[in-house]
């Protein structure tokens, strides 16, 4: 089946992306929704050029679209976007990453319904400590670029996920109900290598931003 | 020996007879005599060697107490005494008179149905009579009065009998106006002491002699009688006619209440259950059929047997092997020693049942104040009310590393011992700090650790314990928003008004207002405060209070216990120094919340709370409290110029000041934090010929020139920056 793959260029997407390439389906095109409001409640807002970076390696076109980020009214730039796909690309699906969100999941659903597509959610209702261990088994690399929950802290940004980062994954959820994977928006990352990648993406520059409990990190990667 | 055997034995045959017990406490001010009258009492009743009672003073068992003569634990011990032909079991408990230990003096209260106040006939009514009347009014014990050391008006004093008279009625006089502002409204004027009916005593417990009316009459020792004996330096013959414990324990049993009188109204004020319910009309009729209730006032430790648990049965039974619950905790107890205690002495019964005082080992989980119940849903018993709070702070650290564990868990059990005492244990940094009522409370504290505990440790110097709070009211709502953004709450601010402060200070708020919503909401009116508002109070943290006054916004009642969590978090340490809030109403005006669950955790909705709180407290000119106590000082006539300038230095300010003779009496008001120190300085400057004493009197503001000096002296201490955080940092 033709796919449209929902993609931040962070670990959910990237993996679902995976996949369902792996479940003999074909990528048509990556779509990328770009959020002018840092505090949208359907997508992260990484820069538009690192997400062209992991499109270009993967060798999948990629549909861009801009949006202001005000709720509600940002699924209406969501459904044009998929529209676009559908016409050129032909999908005849739709797959996301989205793990335990029912707001971002049942909104997706609505749109493909609407565009007679189906919705592939191939993460979704996964362990979340499972799934961090796949993508380790699945030689995943992957940075942390923002975290949005107590008692999180600029101190996390820049780390990779990793065994170690695993374990602590699990003591902060057992202290503060932080989801291990990020699932509610604790944490937001970035692919650098992965097995659909052509090759790994460097980190060449880096510039952190945030105060208390929300940091983010701008990276731009070669 | 022999006598006290058979007493034991009579003990044990006279605990269910419940019109045949007595609980009473003894409570005075410092230095009145209390341990000595309690000594007396018990060799009076075969319970210690006569000639030793008045001098070696059991109930001081701590070797600390006996070498500062004072009484630092409220010890008990359980007494037999024959009255008009039958005999009575008395339950004793001795309580301590520094103002330091006052939480002692009202855990003891909860325990005992009626109270000998004593007042020495020389000092009169001191502040901590007043005190001590006000606690056990507070718990509905009734009081009755013991003049003690008359010898010294006759023999030191030289007053003519008619003086000696005039003082008494002065006394008692006294004694009923401190009763009557505060005795409550159903026992108005029934609960007056007077001479005529036998609830005044005199005496003296060092002479272990004691008088009253009905005794007069019975031994036919005239007033006059008793003078000339004094006079005649003869107090060793007029001990032996008018004993103390004779008199004393006659009072007590014609006077104060038998428990199955006493708890029938005693029950509905300290027990705020449903009072129809199987545990409170077993209560409410002192049933040892009924189920398992015991109110712990104290923890004992004990050097072979651990911790034992003191408290007072109020129903039930309690006996070796039976499993209990200590309210608020999740496991079983198993009891393992059931005792009456005798002085130092723990004697093993096989059950103590209700209306006594039981001494248990096996209930891990007590600490004194706790309810102990068979079944685990029981409602426990009002919080025992603090009259004080801790005031002062220091840190202390083991002086070898390797005594750091061992340091840990000695401070644990200390506080478990002394709620009054409150320990704070940073396991990251190492520096834990204990918290109590006064420079001599944490002296004390000190010693046990190092001496009884054998923890060799460094102490810092003592440092004051602030408050935070706000002067007015926020001008506009303020904004917290979660980390991820997605949530939003919106809070005000304001001053909560004096008088609710003050009804949460006296408890007369239900803690648990799920429980009780419907008293919280008609309490809180009747106090002044507006319906809404009031409907809204969801939360009580120390003297704060939490309202929620949105109205229908979706999901907000699911993260009620969050937002909780975050409010208590706030409350005991606020923004401006990390120092506890007082006084302050927090009103939910407002919250956006995510719809999905998963994006409203903890992690998203305590920190969003606590930018909101934190943000309007900042933004509503936050202040600082400081703790305040009274200074009571009477100093001979020429010495009352070096008195006040003592005082002066201080930052006190002298409420009042009257002459008594040749000696000056000044009550004044000083801030904790200038008072250290102040034994040794009043001592050197006037020759130790001044008497003084202090009460703790609250938080009042610190003046607004000191404040930023102190904030950044606290948070220096706590390794914060010097400058508070500004509003705008809590803004997003």
């Amino acid at each position: 089946m033709k796919c449209g793959v929902l993609f931040s260029g962070g670990k959910d997407s990237t993996y679902a992306a995976y996949l369902a390439k792996k479940y003999e389906n074909r990528i048509s095109c990556l779509i990328s929704i770009f959020s002018e409001n840092p505090e949208s409640y359907m997508f992260h807002t990484p820069s538009i050029l690192k997400v062209r970076k992991q499109a270009e390696i993967m060798n999948i076109p990629l549909i861009e679209r801009k949006t202001k980020g005000e709720k509600e009214e940002e699924l209406l730039d969501l459904k044009f976007a998929i529209k676009k796909a559908k016409k050129e690309y032909k999908i005849e699906a739709i797959v996301t990453g989205t793990v335990e969100s029912i707001y971002q999941a049942s909104r997706i659903q609505k749109i493909c319904d609407y565009l007679d597509l189906e919705c592939f959610n191939p993460l979704w209702q996964k362990d979340q400590i499972e799934l961090l261990k796949d993508l380790l088994r699945s030689s995943y690399k992957i940075v942390i670029t923002g975290v949005f929950a107590y008692p999180l802290d600029e101190s996390w940004l820049g780390k990779e996920i990793n065994e170690e980062f695993i374990k602590k994954a699990i003591i902060l959820n057992k202290e503060y109900e932080i989801n291990p994977a990020g699932e509610g928006g604790e944490f937001e990352t970035f692919v650098l290598g992965c097995p659909l990648f052509s090759r790994k993406l460097k980190i060449k520059d880096k510039k952190i931003q945030g105060k208390k409990n929300s940091w983010k990190m701008e990276i731009e990667v070669l | 020996m022999g006598k006290k055997e058979d007493n034991i034995k009579k003990a044990k045959n006279l605990m269910n007879k419940l019109n045949y017990i007595r609980n009473i406490g003894i409570a005075a001010h410092i230095d009145h005599g209390k341990t000595t009258l309690s000594d007396n009492l018990l060799a009076g009743c075969g319970m210690m060697s006569e000639d030793l009672a008045g001098k070696q003073l059991v109930l001081d068992y701590d070797e600390q107490e006996q070498d500062r003569g004072i009484t630092i634990n409220t010890a008990s011990a359980s007494m037999v005494h024959e009255f008009e032909g039958s005999e009575y079991l008395i339950n004793l408990l001795d309580t301590p008179g520094h103002v330091d230990f006052g939480g002692d003096v009202t855990r003891a209260m909860r325990a005992v149905d009626g109270c000998i106040v004593l007042v020495c006939a020389v000092e009169g009514a001191m502040p901590q009579t007043e005190t001590v009347i006000r606690q056990a009014l507070r718990e509905k014990v009734k009081p009755i009065l013991f003049i003690n050391k008359v010898d010294r008006l006759i023999n030191e004093l030289r007053v003519t009998p008619e003086e000696m008279q005039q003082r008494f009625v002065k006394i008692i006089a006294k004694f009923n106006e401190l009763l009557n502002r505060v005795v409550p409204e159903e026992f108005k004027g029934k609960w007056d002491v007077k001479v005529e009916d036998g609830s005044v005593a005199f005496g003296s417990a060092y002479y272990n002699w004691a008088t009253s009316a009905p005794y007069m009459k019975k031994s036919g020792l005239s007033f006059k009688d008793i003078y000339n004996y004094c006079n005649n330096n003869d107090q060793k013959t007029l001990a032996k006619k008018s004993t103390i414990h004779e008199v004393l324990l006659d009072m007590v049993i014609d006077h104060l209440p038998p428990p199955i009188e006493a708890q029938k109204y005693r029950i509905p004020h300290i027990w705020k259950g449903d009072q129809d319910s199987e545990l409170g009309k077993n209560m409410i009729n002192t049933r040892e059929s009924g189920p398992l209730a015991l109110m712990i006032t104290k923890i004992i430790m004990d050097p072979h047997a651990g911790e034992v648990a003191v408290g007072r049965m109020y129903s039930g039974k309690i006996e070796r092997g039976q499993e209990v619950y200590v309210a608020g905790m999740p496991k079983v107890n198993r009891v393992q020693q059931v005792n009456l205690m005798v002085g130092a002495d723990r004697i093993p019964v096989d059950y103590v049942s209700a209306g006594n005082i039981v001494a248990v080992t096996g209930i891990r989980d007590a600490i004194a104040g706790s309810t102990v119940t068979g079944d685990s849903d029981a409602e426990p018993f009002e919080r025992i009310v603090h009259v004080s709070e801790p005031v002062v702070t220091v840190a202390v650290e083991a002086k070898n590393m390797k005594d750091l564990p061992k340091l840990i868990e000695v401070l644990r059990s200390i506080s478990k011992a002394d709620p009054s005492i409150q320990v704070d244990i940073n396991q990251e940094t190492g520096e834990n700090l204990i918290s109590g009522m006064g420079e001599l409370h944490l002296e004390i504290t000190d010693y046990r650790i190092r001496n009884e505990y054998g923890v060799d440790i460094v102490t810092s110097e003592p440092i004051v314990v602030y408050r935070e709070s706000v002067a007015k009211k926020s001008t506009q709502k303020f904004e917290g928003k979660s980390p991820n953004k997605h949530n939003r709450f919106y809070i005000e601010v304001e001053p909560l008004p004096k008088n609710i402060v003050k009804a949460l200070y006296d408890n007369e708020i239900p803690q648990n207002i799920k429980k009780h919503k419907n008293d919280v909401i008609k309490k809180l009116q009747e106090l002044g405060m507006t319906k809404d508002i009031a409907k809204g109070v969801f939360s009580i943290q120390g003297l704060n209070i939490i309202a929620d006054i949105t109205k229908g916004i979706q999901y907000l009642f699911e993260t009620r216990e969050l937002i909780k969590e975050a409010f208590s978090g706030v409350m005991k340490s606020g923004p401006t120094a990390n120092e506890p809030c007082q006084g302050l109403l927090i009103r939910l005006v407002d919250a956006k919340l995510h719809e999905d669950a998963i994006h409203r955790g903890p992690a998203q909705v305590i920190p969003a709370v606590r930018n909101a709180i934190y943000g309007s407290i900042t933004s509503s000119d936050p202040i600082i409290l400081e703790p305040m106590q009274k200074v009571f000082i009477s100093t001979p006539q020429e010495l009352m110029g070096d008195a006040s300038k003592e005082l002066n230095q201080r930052r006190a300010v002298v409420r009042d000041m009257i002459n008594d003779k040749d000696m000056v009496n000044i009550d004044a008001k000083a801030p904790v934090a200038e008072m250290f120190g102040f034994a040794s300085a009043i001592r050197s400057a006037t020759g130790g010929r001044v008497l003084w004493n202090t009460e703790n009197l609250g938080f009042e503001p610190l003046p607004r020139q000191l404040q930023p000096e102190i904030v950044k002296q606290v948070r220096e201490r706590k390794g914060l920056k010097p400058e508070p955080n500004p509003a705008g940092y809590y803004m997003d």
